[in-house]
């Protein structure tokens, strides 16, 4: 006896799917569901969406199951669905994105996702804090040397300055963040 | 069944449960049951309407007859497409589009062609008040059952479905007059036989992913 490739079985179990076998239809929504997790997964790379898609996948092969012709290959069909799905889903997703606006403090998931230690998510809000009591010329200085890693001297050259004031500036001021944060 | 929440196990079980015998759909049969009626109904639009005083001899020239023939190709491939594009793969024959638009891009070359031997003139805006209603009358009922009949399929191509949709009927009314309007002018044609069903398939297309969601 022959071993049936995936495709080959799930065009059979389609096939006496659609002529009302309720068994070859849950073997084959049962084979389906983990192929089509995986494919969608491999784009979005989040398992709850991957999750949503692949079901919503699986009630359209079911609505349009009467689309699937016998004598045609199976895998296509499916990859336009699934496609369509997760085409679909993005629409969706990223036209909702556009209306929405949070702030890191709002969004806890985010946090625990992408601030490494989330403990110290606190700490840095102090940081915020104690930065704005400064003022704006020295707070600059201090966010491009600590922050966004200029050398003093582009520092300098940027905010047309003496070097050494620019050091000077930068070091008073965590000398004293140092002081208000203790 | 459209929650997705629920557990994948517990959503297979109730599609299982809710399976019922699918006979596969065949793409010809509908299709071509549209194209019978479309061409029937159009007759007895034309029929109503008159046709032009000078059919025959139209019918002598090679151009009239060129245009017709290229028309009723657009006609006939533009509703095949349709009907394979109602499919989620297209039927697995996703170069079927090309072939209606391409004979849609020879139909566009020839028409400037024309109007460039013969000048574009226009005639009187009473003819673009009255060719438009005839045209109206010609395409409407086309337009709604073949629309309907892609709607009961499961496109994933929507707006490719529309334009074939839209592209199958325009030409089947663009057929239609020039089977009852003796204006043969290029300039008239093109403005008063074609701008305004362009302008009505614009409006269409905007709303194909609604129309055709499934």
């Amino acid at each position: 006896m022959t071993q049936l490739s995936d495709a080959e079985q799930w065009q059979e179990w389609a096939t006496k799917a659609q002529a009302g076998d309720k068994r070859a239809y849950s073997s084959l929504l049962k084979a389906l569901h983990p192929f089509i997790r995986n494919i969608i997964y491999k784009g979005l790379s989040n398992s709850d969406a991957a999750e949503d898609i692949s079901q919503e996948v699986l009630i359209s092969v079911h609505k349009s199951l009467n689309t699937y012709t016998p004598d045609r290959p199976f895998k296509p069909w499916l990859m336009s669905i699934i496609n369509y799905r997760k085409m679909d889903y993005l629409r969706k997703y990223y036209a909702q994105r556009q209306d929405v606006t949070s702030t890191i403090e709002s969004n806890p998931e985010f946090m625990s996702e992408n601030v490494t230690n989330s403990n110290h998510s606190g700490e840095l809000r102090d940081i915020e804090r104690a930065l704005e009591q400064f003022p704006k010329k020295q707070q600059d200085i201090f966010r491009k040397i600590k922050i966004e890693g200029y050398t003093t001297q582009e520092v300098a050259n940027q905010m047309d300055m003496n070097e050494s004031a620019v050091k000077v500036s930068a070091h008073r001021m965590m000398k004293k963040l140092q002081g208000m944060l203790k | 069944m459209s929650k997705v929440e629920k557990n994948t196990d517990e959503l297979i079980g109730e599609l299982c449960s809710d399976l019922d015998i699918a006979k596969p759909r065949c793409p010809y049969r509908r299709i071509a049951v549209w194209l019978i009626g479309a061409i029937a109904y159009l007759t007895l639009v034309v029929a109503y309407i008159g046709i032009r005083p000078d059919f025959d001899m139209q019918l002598m020239k090679s151009s009239f007859l060129f245009e017709i023939s290229i028309a009723v190709l657009i006609l006939i491939s533009a509703s095949l497409a349709s009907s394979w594009l109602s499919f989620p793969d297209c039927f697995q024959r996703h170069w079927v589009k090309i072939i209606p638009v391409l004979l849609f891009v020879v139909f566009c070359i020839w028409t400037v062609v024309r109007s460039l031997e013969d000048g574009m003139k226009f005639t009187d805006g009473l003819h673009l008040v009255h060719c438009a209603r005839e045209g109206i009358m010609m395409e409407i009922i086309p337009l709604i059952a073949l629309v309907f009949i892609t709607m009961k399929g499961h496109t994933t191509q929507p707006y490719w479905s529309m334009a074939m949709n839209v592209l199958a009927v325009s030409t089947l009314g663009w057929i239609g007059l020039r089977l009852t309007c003796s204006v043969d002018e290029m300039g008239h044609s093109l403005f008063n036989h074609l701008l305004p069903f362009a302008i009505l398939a614009a409006a269409l297309g905007l709303f194909a992913r609604k129309l055709f969601k499934w």
